[in-house]
C-alpha cells in the first residue's frame, strides 16, 4: 500500500471525524449542498447522533420540515416568519444555552431565505455564527431560484454561500455514484439521473437517497486558506441494522469512499444491479481462491529469466521427446 | 362491486399514507395523475365504505336530513382504528368531475360521503378570481382587500356550487356563453353572481362539505382549507379517536400559475402556506404538473448550478419548477407518470416511477414500500391495470 495514501486516509479521517463532532469549532460554516437525488437529511442526522453524543445543543431552524426531527433540541418553526424575525426568534433560542458550551444551528434549507430579496443572507447568516455556535445549513442545487427584483450584477446567493462555508459538502446518491464509476472505468458514456435525464415527467431518478448510505464530497477551508478535498462514505445506521447483524462501531464510521466495501467491489465485478454485460450459463468470474492459485502460479518466463538464459536474444529451447531434429533447422 | 379497484402493486402505495407524510404526485401533458388521485381517495375511504355502504343501504335513500343516521349505522360496524376524512382541493376539476370519476372508476360516492363528514370539497377552478357574491360591497379591487368580506360571508353563505348547474343565465348580451364568468368586467360580475346569492336560501337541500376558493390570496386558501378540515374534523358521535384526515391538493400550481405574483404569491409563499396546512392534517397528496418546460428552470439551476440560470427562464417557468423541486425535496415518495418513452402504445398509457425521499427518523413508515418503475394502463371505464415492464399486463 502506497504510504501516499496511508497518510491521507489517516489525515482525512480525522478531519471529517472532527468536522462532524464540530470539534474544535473546525468549522464555523458548513455548508449542504443537496439535490432531489440525494437529499442530505442522512447527514444532519448523522451530525446530531454526534452532537447529542457530545452534548452540543442541537437548535433545528425549520423552514420547510414539518416534524422536530429527533435529537433536536430546540426546533424553531421559522417558515413563516421574516428575516428579521427569525433572526431574533433564533438568537432567543441559542442564547438561552447557559448551561450547554457549544450549539449546533441547523437550517434545512436556505432556498427560501435566498430568495427573499429583503434578506441579506451573508450579513443574516454571519450573525448566527459565534465561537460557540456553528452552522449546519442545507442548500438545494435544483431548486430554481425566484430572484425577482435581484440586482443584475450581484452574485447568485449560491455563489455568496460557497465563499462564505468554511466546508462544503455535496450529497450523491450512492448508487448513482456506483454505477458512474462503473461505466467510467469501462469507458461508457455516465449514466444521468432524475432531472438531467431530461426525460419528460421525470423529475427524480430510480436509486435516489439510497437506503445503504451517502456519497459526500468534502471541500474543507482550512484557516490558513489551504483546501482540502475528499470523497467519503457515510454508511446508513438503520440500513446495516436491519440486516440482522448488530452494527459495530466500524461499520458505522465514515470511510474514504474508495475504501468501502461497496465501492471496492463495484471496482472488481461491476454494480450488483446492472451486471448485464456478460449474460452466459457458465461462471466467468474466479473465486477468492482460485484468484489466489491463480496469482500464486509462476509462470514459465519468469523462471527463465533468472539464472543463465536468455542474455544476447538467444532463444532458449528444450527438446521434448516428440520433437524431430531438423539438421537443416540454423540457430537451434 | 370488487373488493378493491386499486391494482395490487399499487395498493401499498395509495393506501392512507403514514402520519405526516407527504405523497407528490407529477404528471405531463398526456398522463394525467386523475386515476391516481381517485386511488388515493379510495385507499382512505373505500375500505370504511364498503362496509357503511351495504350497511346502510336501506338507510341510503334519506338523503339530506339523513346524515346523522346514516352516520350512526356506518360506524357500527367500523374497526376501531378510527375513520379517515379526505379533503379535496382541486384546482383544476370541479366537483361534477370527481364526484363522476370516483363514481365510475373507484365506485365511491362522495357525495353521500360528503354528507357524512368524512369527504370535504374545495373548488379552486369555478370562482378563485370572482369576487365574494353575496357581499354587495365595492366592484373594483375585490381581490386587493379580499380576507375579512371573504371570511364573513363565505362562513355565514352555505357553498353555492351545486347551483351552478341548475341555474338559468338571466338573460344577457349573447356575448357571454361561458359557464365560469371569471374574467368578466366586474358589472357584469355583480350581475352574474346576484341570483346566485338569492339563491342560497331557498335551496332545499345544501350539501355539505363543498367549499370554494374566491380569492387567490393565500391568507383565504388557509381560511377555507382550515373551515373545509374543521368540517370533516369534528368527532363521530360514538368515537373516541379523531378522524385522520388525508388532504389531496389536485393542481395547486395553477393557483401559482394564475395568480398574481405582486401579490406576493411566490412558490416559497405556496410552500409555507401547504406546510401550515400540512400540520393540521394526517397526511397529504400533492398532484402537480411536470412537463418539461415546467421544470426547466430547474434542470438548467441544477446542470450549471451557477448566476444566470434564473434569467434565461420566465417568471412562470421558475416559480413552478422552484415549488415543484422544493415539494419534491420534502416529499416522502414521488409517484411521476410520464408517457412511453418509445411512443405510444394501444395497450400502455404511460410509466409510473415510484421514488423515495429520505427515509423518516423515526422508524417504521416507509417499510414495505420499494422504489420501482411500472407500466400502467388506463382503461375505458376507469379500471386501471399495473404492470411491471414485459409483463404484458397480466398482472390485473
Amino acid at each position: 500500500m502506497p504510504p501516499d495514501l496511508q497518510h491521507r486516509r489517516t489525515h482525512n479521517l480525522l478531519l471529517i471525524s472532527k468536522l462532524l463532532s464540530g470539534r474544535d469549532n473546525g468549522s464555523p460554516f458548513t455548508l449542504l449542498l443537496d439535490s432531489l437525488e440525494q437529499s442530505a437529511r442522512p447527514l444532519i442526522r448523522e451530525y446530531i447522533r454526534r452532537a447529542n453524543v457530545a452534548k452540543t445543543r442541537v437548535v433545528f431552524v425549520s423552514l420547510e420540515t414539518l416534524r422536530k426531527p429527533y435529537g433536536a433540541d430546540v426546533f424553531v418553526q421559522g417558515a413563516e416568519l421574516r428575516p428579521p424575525d427569525l433572526q431574533k426568534e433564533i438568537t432567543l433560542a441559542t442564547s438561552s444555552s447557559s448551561s450547554l458550551s457549544e450549539t449546533l444551528l441547523i437550517f434545512d434549507t436556505l432556498n427560501a431565505l435566498a430568495s427573499f430579496q429583503s434578506a441579506n443572507l451573508p450579513a443574516f447568516l454571519s450573525s448566527m455564527i459565534s465561537p460557540t455556535t456553528s452552522l449546519l445549513a442545507i442548500y438545494h442545487l435544483d431548486m430554481a431560484l425566484q430572484l425577482s427584483h435581484a440586482y443584475p450584477y450581484s452574485p447568485h446567493p449560491l455563489t455568496l454561500l460557497k465563499y462564505l462555508a468554511t466546508t462544503i459538502f455535496t450529497l450523491y446518491s450512492t448508487s448513482h455514484v456506483l454505477a458512474q464509476r462503473y461505466a467510467r472505468d469501462r469507458s461508457l458514456a455516465e449514466p444521468v439521473f432524475g432531472l438531467a435525464e431530461e426525460n419528460e415527467g421525470a423529475i427524480a431518478g430510480l436509486g435516489r437517497n439510497d437506503p445503504r448510505g451517502v456519497v459526500l464530497e468534502m471541500e474543507h477551508r482550512r484557516k490558513s486558506g489551504r483546501g482540502v478535498r475528499e470523497w467519503f462514505f457515510l454508511p446508513n445506521p438503520s440500513a446495516t441494522s436491519t440486516n440482522g447483524a448488530v452494527p459495530s462501531k466500524k461499520e458505522l464510521a465514515v470511510v474514504l469512499l474508495e475504501d468501502s466495501p461497496l465501492f471496492r467491489r463495484v471496482l472488481q465485478d461491476g454494480g450488483g444491479e446492472d451486471d448485464g454485460a456478460m449474460d452466459v450459463t457458465f461462471e466467468l468470474g474466479l473465486t477468492e481462491k482460485q484468484r489466489r492459485d491463480r496469482e500464486g502460479i509462476v509462470l514459465p518466463y519468469f523462471d527463465a529469466q533468472k539464472g543463465e538464459g536468455g542474455e544476447g536474444g538467444r532463444i532458449l529451447y528444450d527438446m521434448g521427446e516428440e520433437d524431430d531434429f531438423d539438421e537443416e533447422e540454423d540457430e537451434i | 362491486m370488487p373488493p378493491s379497484r386499486t391494482p395490487p402493486l399499487l395498493q401499498p402505495y395509495t393506501s392512507l399514507p403514514a402520519e405526516s407524510s407527504l405523497h407528490l404526485l407529477t404528471s405531463v401533458l398526456g398522463a394525467s395523475t386523475n386515476w391516481l388521485v381517485v386511488r388515493f381517495l379510495c385507499g382512505a375511504l373505500a375500505e370504511n365504505n364498503a362496509g357503511s355502504s351495504w350497511r346502510s343501504a336501506g338507510g341510503a335513500e334519506d338523503g339530506g336530513t339523513g346524515g346523522l343516521s346514516n352516520h350512526g349505522s356506518g360506524t357500527t360496524g367500523q374497526d376501531e382504528e378510527g375513520e379517515v376524512a379526505v379533503v379535496l382541493v382541486s384546482w383544476m376539476r370541479d366537483w361534477e368531475f370527481w364526484k363522476s370519476e370516483s363514481r365510475r372508476a373507484g365506485g365511491l360516492d362522495l357525495a353521500r360521503l360528503a354528507q357524512q363528514d368524512r369527504f370535504a370539497f374545495v373548488d379552486g377552478l369555478v370562482s378563485l378570481f370572482m369576487p365574494p357574491a353575496a357581499d354587495q360591497i365595492s366592484q373594483q379591487a375585490p381581490t386587493s382587500t379580499p380576507t375579512a368580506p371573504v371570511s364573513s360571508t363565505q362562513l355565514s353563505r352555505p357553498s353555492p356550487l351545486p347551483v351552478r348547474s341548475g341555474r338559468s343565465i338571466p338573460p344577457r348580451s349573447p356575448a357571454v356563453s361561458s359557464r365560469h364568468p371569471a374574467p368578466a368586467a366586474p358589472s357584469d360580475q355583480a350581475q352574474h353572481v346576484s341570483p346566485l346569492a338569492a339563491h342560497p336560501a331557498n335551496l332545499p337541500a345544501q350539501p355539505k362539505g363543498l367549499y370554494r376558493l374566491t380569492s387567490p390570496a393565500l391568507e383565504h386558501l388557509e381560511q377555507v382549507l382550515s373551515r373545509a378540515i374543521a368540517g370533516v374534523a369534528q368527532l363521530p358521535p360514538g368515537k373516541a379517536s379523531p378522524r385522520k384526515i388525508l388532504l389531496i391538493l389536485d393542481a395547486p400550481d395553477l393557483h401559482l400559475a394564475a395568480a398574481d405574483p405582486s401579490s406576493g404569491i411566490t412558490a416559497s409563499s405556496m410552500a409555507i402556506s401547504l406546510l401550515k396546512s400540512r400540520q393540521r392534517v394526517h397526511a397529504t397528496v400533492l398532484a402537480v404538473a411536470a412537463d418539461s418546460p415546467l421544470v426547466s428552470a430547474a434542470t438548467s439551476a441544477s446542470a450549471s448550478a451557477s448566476t444566470t440560470s434564473s434569467l434565461s427562464s420566465t417568471p412562470l417557468e421558475t416559480a413552478h419548477a422552484s415549488f415543484l423541486i422544493s415539494q419534491a425535496h420534502l416529499a416522502d415518495v414521488v409517484m411521476s407518470l410520464r408517457l412511453l418513452d418509445t411512443g405510444f402504445a394501444a395497450d400502455v398509457s404511460g410509466v409510473l416511477r415510484i421514488t423515495l425521499g429520505d427515509a423518516q427518523d423515526d422508524g417504521e413508515e416507509g417499510q414495505g414500500l420499494v422504489e420501482k418503475e411500472v407500466l400502467y394502463s388506463v382503461g375505458g371505464d376507469g379500471g386501471v391495470k399495473v404492470f411491471e415492464r414485459g409483463a404484458g399486463g397480466g398482472n390485473e
